[in-house]
């Protein structure tokens, strides 16, 4: 089992990432190096590449001021429904990102924004507000979590030394904060830079960023070799971020004096009214495009029907097949997707706990690798690679579920790790004194113990394969392989009210299903996952 | 001090176990005959953990040899060995009942349901806990979790049994009670086993010999009554529980109180040496009375009653009690 538990994961992760990603990137080089050079001098290219780094910086900054008042009184306060207040935040997080596409598509319906003074439609506050309404769970949940952790002696210390309520919070609190909002916005901007489907939806056809850059040469005017050079620019991009954000969170590790829940309750009329105001205000901002859009599913002809569900077994001539067979086959990728990350995460899971030197090394930075890469390239990769011999999968319909599986392998290692690695080693040497062999430990403690983690790590996969776009946009080209992502996004490209209804049909059984993975994960192993 | 190959039980022989080229047990050679029962004390730190887990098969030995019944088991894993450990912690598996914790052997040796839950009620009515079965560990007081680690612990019935500080996670009233009765239990089974704690009470009520260790290294071994009339060095005396070390006739020997009698003035005082009471410690039925000498000596006696700080008092010294250090 020692061997096969790192042996798997390894050739796993050779031949369905490493080798794709450096496949892109020495097509990227070496095809035609003067592409490269277009693309880094280019007017055309350095309007994108300009307009991918300022939005994901205003979509940072304005997340952090939107997510602040809730993560305060998360962090802070004692109130009812604080508990599910903090679960109900990461939802839309969790929402497949062409859900979200969806939900603003409806609120711009719906409230008139499609024109006239108040014109949200492509336009980059679209795109803006659309990427705060996701990311707002990061911050709350990282920092919110980490700053109700932090014990009040220190603060309080500051006061007896003469120090107002705001000068400790900003001489003591604030500092010991800081690593941690560092870390959570590196994360929001890492998503934001790296952000899809959104963009494609919300933003037109003028608004473009790296990532529909690639697409766009890719899929739509099948220039390979400039998609590649620009995907090398993505690449580059990502991997400085993700190095950035490890070197913020070392610093969040380090921090110390942490402790079971700082919250009190709140006192006076005064604070009563800022908890409700910060619950109330970002719970409406962040119900309204759910709200609206599970209206606007029930809404055809001006009518509340069922219709748009109903209709959704037949096909209607935008789409290969129907868009019940659209929900099938998302839920065989999604099966199929799960038992890959499964099986990879969870023997990569204990190879990473009980393995040892350079495999082991290798494995718990390699099993996370795929959470940092972008979809685009990472499906492109794929697409552009494993077309040749044995491994000509362009055909095969596992393509998509090893792309998806891939992406959710993290999220199984990233929630079992943690739980395995805290497993108090005295519980393994009892039971090898009662007779265990090495195999039959890792069996009876570590995978037990850590099944609820697995269970949950697994639930995730499967809800992230379920509203997968990015990858799979590229590697799900075959029209008998259509799933739900892909299909609202080509119902909500052309105008139509029930082709519009359906995609949001789609998009509400879509938000259901993932929602309940996660709300069930998240009682099954409270925490997130390692979602965030 | 090597043992015999041929020996029955176990036989330690110059057993190193170094922890970053320091070691943390340093050339140790003992041997336990079959149902008999080894104490290994020793300050904190001093190697007896290590010693164990070196027998138990958890920590690799860098030098020497473990053998049980004269074969060499040094190389074998842990999980063949036989031999049981129960933690200091416990190391109960939180995720299982209490049932499961002590069937957990011998689901490993491979019986059946029923034998497993048989032998787990047995078990249960030996530690006093009938009817637990189905608990969880986590709502186990100390003293109970403790009994559910002996059971766990022997419900294999291993060849040797090692106790690691067992009783170090209760308060006191229960450590007394429950020493008491895990010797009496031990005894019961006829259990091989080496018993480690830092507290030489423990010790010398649970086992037939008494092994010292200091800085890595086994300085003496022998049946509680042999330490503590004869405990050779100044460290084991000490350790023991001898509180006054004096040098008398070229020598140096152990007082202790038995060997201190307070005088009453009115009686024969030739043989005596004159003392003021420093301290008084009320224990209940007797005072642990220390009076310094003119020359700073602190002998211990007891006393019935308790007698104020500052009084002289009487020593008469019974040399024939003294133990000799050399």
């Amino acid at each position: 089992m020692g061997v096969a538990a790192s042996a798997l994961p390894m050739v796993f992760l050779a031949v369905f990432f490493v080798w794709p990603v450096a496949n892109l990137i020495w097509r990227g080089l070496g095809d035609d190096i003067s592409r490269l050079g277009e693309v880094l001098t280019g007017e055309r290219f350095l309007r994108v590449i300009w307009f991918t780094l300022w939005q994901a910086c205003a979509s940072t900054a304005l997340t952090a001021v939107i997510a602040a008042p809730l993560t305060w009184a998360i962090a802070n306060r004692r109130f009812t429904g604080r508990r599910v207040a903090r679960v109900l935040v990461t939802v839309p997080f969790v929402l497949p990102t062409v859900v979200v596409g969806g939900a603003f598509i409806a609120v711009m319906d719906r409230f008139g924004l499609n024109d006239g003074s108040l014109r949200l439609r492509h336009t980059v506050w679209a795109i803006l507000i659309a990427h705060v309404f996701f990311n707002v769970a990061v911050v709350v949940r990282t920092v919110g979590g980490f700053w109700s952790q932090l014990d009040r002696e220190q603060e309080l210390a500051a006061q007896t030394l003469g120090a107002t309520p705001w000068q400790a919070f900003r001489e003591v609190t604030i500092p010991r904060l800081a690593p941690s909002v560092w870390s959570s916005l590196s994360i929001v901007f890492l998503f934001t830079f790296t952000s899809f489907a959104v963009v494609l939806l919300l933003g037109g056809p003028r608004r473009s960023t790296i990532e529909t850059e690639i697409y766009r040469w890719a899929v739509t005017r099948g220039d390979i070799s400039t998609a590649a050079a620009l995907s090398v620019v993505q690449i580059a991009a990502v991997v400085a971020l993700v190095a950035l954000n490890q070197w913020l969170q070392g610093g969040v590790a380090a921090t110390s004096s942490l402790l079971g829940d700082r919250a009190i309750a709140a006192k006076g009329r005064r604070q009563r009214v800022a908890v409700a105001a910060a619950v109330g205000g970002t719970g409406l901002f962040l119900a309204v495009p759910v709200v609206v859009l599970i209206e606007r599913s029930l809404r055809l002809g001006g009518n509340l029907t069922f219709e748009n569900y109903l209709s959704l077994g037949d096909r209607v001539r935008l789409l290969p097949v129907s868009a019940l067979d659209a929900v099938a086959n998302s839920l065989l990728f999604g099966l199929a997707a799960a038992g890959i990350a499964l099986v990879i995460g969870g023997m990569g899971a204990i190879a990473v706990v009980h393995g040892t030197g350079a495999i082991r090394h290798m494995l718990s930075v390699g099993l996370l690798l795929p959470l940092g890469t972008s979809a685009v390239t990472l499906g492109f990769g794929v697409l552009i690679t494993l077309d040749k011999g044995w491994l000509d999968l362009r055909s095969s319909w596992w393509i998509i579920p090893i792309t998806q599986g891939l992406i959710g392998i993290p999220f199984v290692v990233r929630a079992v790790v943690p739980v395995m690695r805290a497993i108090d080693p005295s519980m393994r040497e009892a039971a090898a004194v009662l007779g265990a062999s090495p195999r039959q430990v890792r069996r009876e403690i570590d995978l037990r113990i850590g099944t609820r983690a697995l269970v949950t790590g697994v639930g995730f996969a499967f809800a992230i394969s379920l509203g997968e776009f990015g990858a799979t946009s590229f590697v799900g080209r075959s029209p008998d392989q259509l799933t739900v992502p892909l299909a609202i996004e080509r119902l909500l490209g052309t105008p139509g009210d029930l082709l519009r209804g359906q995609a949001m049909a789609l998009s509400v059984i879509l938000m259901v299903v993932t929602a309940a993975v996660v709300l069930v994960g998240d009682r099954v192993h409270p925490g997130d996952g390692g979602v965030l | 001090m090597t043992p015999t190959p041929a020996q029955s039980g176990l036989s330690v022989d110059s057993l190193t176990v170094r922890f970053d080229g320091h070691p943390a047990v340093n050339t140790v050679s003992l041997a336990v005959a079959e149902k008999s029962v080894l104490a290994l004390v020793g300050p904190s730190g001093c190697g007896k953990s290590t010693l164990l887990r070196a027998v138990a098969g958890l920590v690799i030995a860098d030098e020497g040899a473990v053998g049980w019944n004269g074969a060499d088991i040094t190389n074998k894993p842990a999980h063949q060995r036989d031999i049981g450990l129960m933690f200091q912690n416990h190391a109960l598996f939180s995720h299982r009942s209490v049932a499961q914790n002590i069937g957990f052997g011998l689901r490993m040796r491979g019986d059946d349901r029923l034998t497993i839950r048989q032998r787990v009620g047995e078990l249960l009515d030996l530690v006093g806990l009938v009817g637990f079965e189905k608990r969880q560990v986590q709502s186990l007081s100390g003293g109970e979790a403790q009994r559910v680690a002996l059971a766990r612990a022997v419900a294999p019935a291993p060849a040797l049994l090692l106790l690691d500080e067992p009783l170090a996670s209760l308060d006191r009233a229960r450590r007394v009670e429950l020493n008491a009765e895990l010797g009496a239990l031990l005894r019961t089974l006829g259990q091989t086993a080496i018993y480690v704690t830092h507290d030489q009470h423990e010790a010398f009520a649970v086992a037939d010999e008494v092994g010292v260790m200091n800085a890595g290294c086994l300085v003496r071994v022998g049946t509680p009554t042999e330490i503590w009339n004869d405990p050779q060095t100044e460290f084991v005396a000490r350790f023991v529980g001898h509180e006054t070390i004096i040098d008398y006739q070229g020598a140096r020997w152990a007082v202790p109180a038995a060997a201190v009698e307070l005088v009453h003035a009115d009686e024969d005082q030739d043989d005596c040496c004159r003392a003021t009471v420093i301290e008084c410690r009320f224990e209940g039925d007797r005072c642990a009375i220390k009076a310094a000498d003119a020359q700073g000596t602190v002998f211990t006696s007891f006393a019935s009653a308790a007698k104020p700080l500052g009084t002289h008092v009487l020593l008469r010294l019974h040399h024939d009690r003294f133990a000799l250090i050399g």
